[in-house]
């Protein structure tokens, strides 16, 4: 982590100019694909800004003056001058606030719904192992979460930058009107603008090395105000040595100072003095010098020039933040590219071949989780049939779960391959292929979502409800679900509805459950179906289950062995292996394979009891 | 939130939080006062060199005599650009960090006493999380205020003695003007706050949905359903709602936009009018001219900014006022003063227990005796009871009706510390801290070879010695990757039996189990079953758990349904009631024995 900062760091200050073009126009034509009128609307407004700033501040003065002073105008002329200018400034600004707020909410909305879209489509087709990739999955995040407000900052950046330019540019001319030298102390700002860019790289630095105590510092918080920490914080003394690591902390942070804060100061010094002093007060000195003594401008224009060039070193000393601002904005679009660049290695081929079901078989297959070196599955072979139960039992890290991951194509095989009919999963339409189950995973969460959408898993119609209520009474937990406010269209969690219904985690299980038998796929699978269960509700489960799957392929996973005898088949992994495969009584029949050995430790509570009883 | 609040509790509550980073860091309050007073003079001095230059050319003075003038105008520049400096790049990290660890080292100890129950109170525990987050913020913010406060007035002063030379009814107007606009700023926030309470459902929604889909969590259903179609429907349906509801504020906006605009630009050209006539009829200079139409909108923004500052005062006041009641909270669970003498009995009389007020009750009239040795198992269905009555004998909280008697002597009279450190617990959501393997199980950081061997043995213990010795580091790995790159991470099984390590590692009077063996195979809960047996061996242990095997050997148990203990006994005397229990064990039973 800390390696990687570092990095990311050095690509910040290296990343060159034709990519930080490419980026923002990058984000720039997002913008203008989806609303073609908004970059329009902005950069008008910006020019517009910058033009009636400049008239109204500097241009109007001078006028008057000049005018009075030449001594050929009269007051009601200018009166009237003043009057049209402040009119017309009104009508423009007005037709500007009405467009910002009438039409601008639309466009905002259709560009921001196509970003977030685009980035959410792309996420769904992502495989499961980008998860896993850390470098991966930060920058996903990081594209998720920022997405909207980095396209949005490249275009206000640069409406900034252009409304510098503009001030500038109408400033400068002013100025050079008045006398070119004058031109000469507006440079100083430019000229002194690479010290600021220094000043902005020590920042840099300067951040980068506080981020991984910071890092520390909110771990250390976390502890103190997350529930799930609380219990154990009160009951030991964890709570001291926290506290003295946040200590230490302080500490480092120090050193952190120590190391950027004197360099900081320094070229801040500079860099304000060149920008602000010389040009300021040089540029005032001068034009008195050219009012005083050369007598060659009159008082207005020495007062605007005061004016004029103090302005100008405010914009322009901005300006070089605003050019950073692109190189940051890059840098993340960059990210988001990368990301939405990504090309899926398990995507849907509208071209291949939707299966039906049949026999599924696992033909030596290897697999090995993304930056691990201990395969999770080693050389595993066997074969799944319709209509009929397979318990898939082992220790913890035995490798199931892993099974049902590849079995699914969230993951593909390292080595061997998957067959359906003797065809490679692979070769079949994804989305085809993974309809053919219905699942239960093992740390499932209920959606934010009515109860039914959650069986259903997805849209639902009036012509679910039987559905979803018949597989519910089948999971046991229909009569719960009744006596929600709202029955089956209870929204569960109380996530953005705070009428919401909190469940369980034996009712979560349930209505997860519910959803197996909803979807009716020709392969259910479940993954520990009851760990969250108390056993009268896992018996109910199991014999539901029995009732609902009979016909089909089913594949359970249980550390419970007394489930496993439902299965006609039990497949015991061991380490990544599949040490033993056949049904219970089979395996029982060896008393030394490694089932029997499980199976008899937790029978033996009951059958000892069933002696002495 | 926005509460009307007297002026008194503002002042007083933003006085409260100086004294207190005057506590803290008295030299950080003397350089934001610093800071004030040079922004203040500096801009002062700035503010002058315009008119003083001005007023020079107009009475036609030679050049040298302008070399006071430039002089104000570098010390104006000079003043504020090195306080600025060394303030914000150099004194002020400093003394804002020390403020930081110094309020979060208390805002710890705060929390360490805060009930447990807290945490389930969302409006407490809200005020807490910010607390936490943004207290010290918060305290920078009303130094802040303060030193802008202090800059303003003295540069409000310096600007109103310059414009009053030149032409006080700008003064006059400008001050009219921001009275008006103060009260269209007062309903302008009122119209936001209102916008965003309505808008606050439908940004919480996309923010959810978005969640969803970075999230690991929901990954795998995500691509084994149609659920993104909903998700994405529901993106769509809050987006709509929430363009709506800007629509519809933004014809206020508009309306309000056009009203200050005018406010603005109406005194502005008025007064620009008003000069140019004066001007040419010769009653204002040109100096007073250029100095009014250059400076005039300086004391309309610091006119406007009155507002600004009562704003912010009156925002830091709300603030504090949470930071103050968090650290006034007085928590219920109260340290009582006795020693704790050696476990002999442990006795629940009536006590009943309810999480909230309105919620149902948890425990309903409990009674039950535990004795020194025993090994007690807590039967029942989800949502029996069982959890909440063991984090009553920890005192997490204390029971609304009836009493727990430690010894004969109600528990709540012991010293709150001294004892919980006779209870060594394994929660059913345990966590493990990013620290290293041997300051988890020991709950504090290792001290010597003792120690050591303690953790080594608690371990063996608990089923981790082998994987530990696979460890490069052996019991000094770190855990998590939160402090360290090279940390490990457990997984499920393992950590839990790192958990279990911890009761292993002291000698605890009581011991408490809560599904202890929940992410365990059958072969590593069998192994904890004795160990348990072997190592507990005249220890209290009181047990939750599902696994009716675990239950069997226990000394006694007790049976839960909707908070009420309904049956109690041994194992043997259960079953041969034919109660509940033993219909539970008859379930799990059949499935084994039926094959056999």
């Amino acid at each position: 982590m800390k390696k990687d900062k570092t990095k990311i760091e050095k690509k910040k200050d290296s990343l060159p100019l034709k990519d930080v073009i490419g980026h923002n126009l990058w984000a720039l034509r997002q913008i203008h694909s989806a609303s073609g009128g908004f970059i329009a609307i902005q950069l008008f407004t910006c020019i517009y800004f910058a033009v009636a700033e400049f008239i109204v501040d500097s241009w109007l003065l001078r006028h008057v003056l000049n005018r009075f002073q030449e001594g050929n105008a009269s007051a009601r002329e200018l009166v009237i001058t003043i009057a049209l200018i402040y009119a017309c400034h009104f009508v423009l600004w007005y037709v500007r606030n009405a467009v910002a707020n009438f039409v601008m909410p639309k466009m905002r909305v259709r560009i921001t719904s196509r970003i977030t879209k685009n980035l959410f489509e792309k996420s769904l087709a992502a495989d499961l192992a980008c998860y896993e990739d850390p470098d991966f999955y930060d920058k996903y995040v990081k594209a998720m979460d920022e997405a909207a407000s980095r396209i949005y900052g490249v275009l206000n950046t640069l409406c900034n930058l252009i409304e510098v330019i503009v001030m500038v540019l109408a400033n400068g001319i002013l100025l050079f009107t008045i006398d070119w030298y004058l031109v000469f102390f507006t440079a100083f700002p430019i000229f002194f603008g690479f010290l600021r860019k220094k000043e902005l790289a020590v920042y840099y630095r300067y951040v980068a090395d506080q981020k991984p105590i910071d890092r520390r510092k909110q771990y250390i918080r976390r502890t103190f105000y997350l529930n799930e920490y609380a219990k154990e914080m009160r009951l030991t003394d964890m709570q001291d040595s926290q506290v003295q690591t946040f200590r230490g902390l302080y500490g480092d942070y120090k050193k952190v100072l120590r190391k950027h804060g004197p360099l900081r100061t320094f070229l801040g010094f500079i860099g304000e003095f060149s920008g602000d002093v010389i040009t300021s007060v040089g540029a005032a000195v001068y034009a008195v010098y050219l009012a005083v003594v050369k007598k060659s401008i009159l008082i207005g224009d020495c007062a605007v020039t005061i004016n004029a060039i103090s302005q100008l070193g405010w914009v322009l000393n901005r300006s070089v933040t605003d050019f950073a601002g692109f190189t940051e904005h890059a840098l993340y679009i960059r990210d988001m590219r990368d990301f939405l660049d990504y090309d899926p290695k398990i995507k849907e081929d509208p071209e291949a071949p939707v299966p039906t079901p049949g026999v599924i078989c696992f033909e030596n297959v290897s697999f090995t989780y993304f930056g691990a070196k201990d395969k999770v599955l080693d050389n595993v072979s066997f074969t799944l049939e319709p209509g009929k139960r397979f318990a898939l039992v082992g220790c913890n890290g035995a490798g199931k779960t892993t099974i049902v991951k590849l079995l699914l194509r969230l993951y593909d095989p390292t080595e061997g391959r998957i067959t359906l009919d003797g065809v490679d999963i692979r070769t079949l339409r994804l989305s085809g292929y993974r309809a053919l189950f219905s699942v239960m995973f093992q740390d499932y969460k209920c959606l934010s979502m009515t109860v039914a959408e959650n069986v259903m898993q997805g849209p639902t119609s009036a012509q679910d409800r039987p559905t979803v209520e018949h597989a519910l009474r089948e999971s046991g937990v229909f009569d719960k679900i009744e006596t929600l406010p709202q029955g089956i269209d209870t929204t569960l969690t109380k996530e953005f509805d705070p009428e919401g219904a909190v469940l369980s985690g034996g009712e979560t299980q349930k209505v997860q459950l519910a959803a197996v038998f909803a979807k009716n796929a020709p392969v259910a699978i479940l993954d520990e179906p009851s760990s969250a269960l108390d056993p009268i509700a896992e018996y109910k489960v199991f014999e539901s289950m029995i009732r609902a799957t009979s016909g089909k392929l089913v594949l359970f996973i249980s550390h419970r062995l007394s489930s496993a005898v439902l299965a006609d088949t039990v497949l015991v992994m061991e380490k990544g292996k599949l040490v033993q495969c056949g049904s219970h009584k089979e395996l029982l029949a060896d008393s030394h394979s490694p089932y029997a050995e499980m199976f008899n430790r937790q029978a033996e509570n009951y059958f000892s009891e069933e002696v002495e009883a | 939130m926005k509460k009307k609040q007297s002026l008194k509790a503002v002042v007083s509550n933003n006085l409260l939080m100086i004294r207190k980073i005057f506590r803290h860091s008295p030299q950080l309050v003397f350089l934001m006062v610093g800071q004030g007073i040079a922004y203040g003079v500096s801009g002062s001095l700035s503010m002058l060199f315009l008119p003083l230059v001005l007023n020079g050319l107009q009475r036609g003075e030679s050049f040298p005599e302008f070399i006071p003038y430039f002089a104000v105008g570098v010390a104006g520049c000079l003043v504020g650009w090195l306080y600025g400096r060394l303030n914000y790049l150099y004194f002020r990290p400093w003394m804002q960090n020390r403020l930081h660890y110094r309020m979060h080292e208390e805002i710890f100890q705060k929390s360490m006493d805060a009930d447990l129950i807290c945490f389930d109170d969302p409006e407490f525990y809200n005020d807490f999380v910010w607390a936490m987050d943004e207290s010290d913020g918060r305290a920078m913010q009303v130094l802040e205020t303060m030193a802008n406060f202090i800059n303003f007035v003295i540069s409000l002063g310096t600007c109103i003695a310059i414009m009053l030379t030149v032409s006080p009814i700008v003064v006059a107007i400008l001050a009219a003007r921001s009275v008006i606009s103060f009260f269209i700023g007062k309903y302008w926030n009122k119209i936001n706050e209102e916008q965003n309470t309505k808008a606050k459902p439908y940004h919480r929604q996309t923010a959810y949905v978005n969640r969803v889909f970075h999230l690991v969590d929901y990954a795998k259903e995500l691509r084994t359903s149609r659920l993104a179609e909903n998700l994405a429907a529901q993106y769509d349906d809050a987006v709509d709602r929430n363009l709506t509801i800007t629509l519809h504020y933004n014809k206020k906006h508009h309306i309000l936009n056009v009203i200050s605009f005018l406010l603005n630009m109406v005194p502005n050209c008025l007064i620009t009018i008003y000069m140019t006539l004066g001007l040419f009829e010769g009653t204002v200079p040109v100096g007073s001219f250029i100095i009014t139409l250059t400076q005039f909108w300086r004391i309309g923004y610091m006119f406007d900014n009155f507002s600004y500052f009562f704003n912010e005062f009156g925002n830091n006041s709300l603030y504090i006022e949470k930071y103050r009641k968090f650290m006034e909270y007085v928590p219920k669970v109260k340290s009582g003063t006795l020693p704790v003498s050696a476990f002999e009995t442990l006795e629940l009389k009536n006590v009943s227990f309810r999480y909230t007020e309105k919620s149902d009750c948890v425990l309903k009239n409990v009674s039950l005796t535990i004795r020194k040795g025993e090994k007690i198992a807590l039967v029942g269905y989800n949502g029996a009871g069982k959890s909440t009555l063991i984090k009553l004998l920890m005192r997490f909280y204390d029971p609304d009706e009836g009493v727990i008697l430690l010894n004969g002597i109600d528990i709540k009279q012991y010293d709150l510390k001294a004892y919980r450190h006779t209870i060594g617990a394994v929660f059913q959501d345990f966590k493990l801290f990013s620290a290293t393997i041997a300051e988890n199980v020991l709950g504090r950081p290792v001290q010597n070879e003792e120690d050591r061997q303690r953790v080594l043995r608690a371990l063996e213990m608990a089923g981790f010695k082998d994987k530990c010795s696979e460890l490069e580091k052996g019991i000094d790995t770190m855990l998590t990757r939160e402090f360290d790159d090279e940390g490990t991470n457990l997984s499920g099984g393992e950590s839990q039996k790192i958990a279990i390590a911890r009761v292993f590692a002291h000698d605890y009077d009581l011991v408490m189990m809560d599904e202890p063996s929940s992410a365990l195979d059958p072969i590593a809960e069998y192994n904890l079953n004795h160990s348990i047996a072997n190592h507990l061996q005249g220890k209290t242990v009181i047990f939750i758990s599902h696994r009716l095997s675990t239950t069997r050997m226990s000394d006694m148990i007790y049976m839960f349904d909707s908070g009420s203990l309904i049956e109690q006994g041994s194992h043997k005397e259960l079953l041969s009631k034919e109660g509940k229990y033993a219909e539970m064990f008859a379930l799990q039973a059949k499935k084994y024995k039926s094959t056999n």
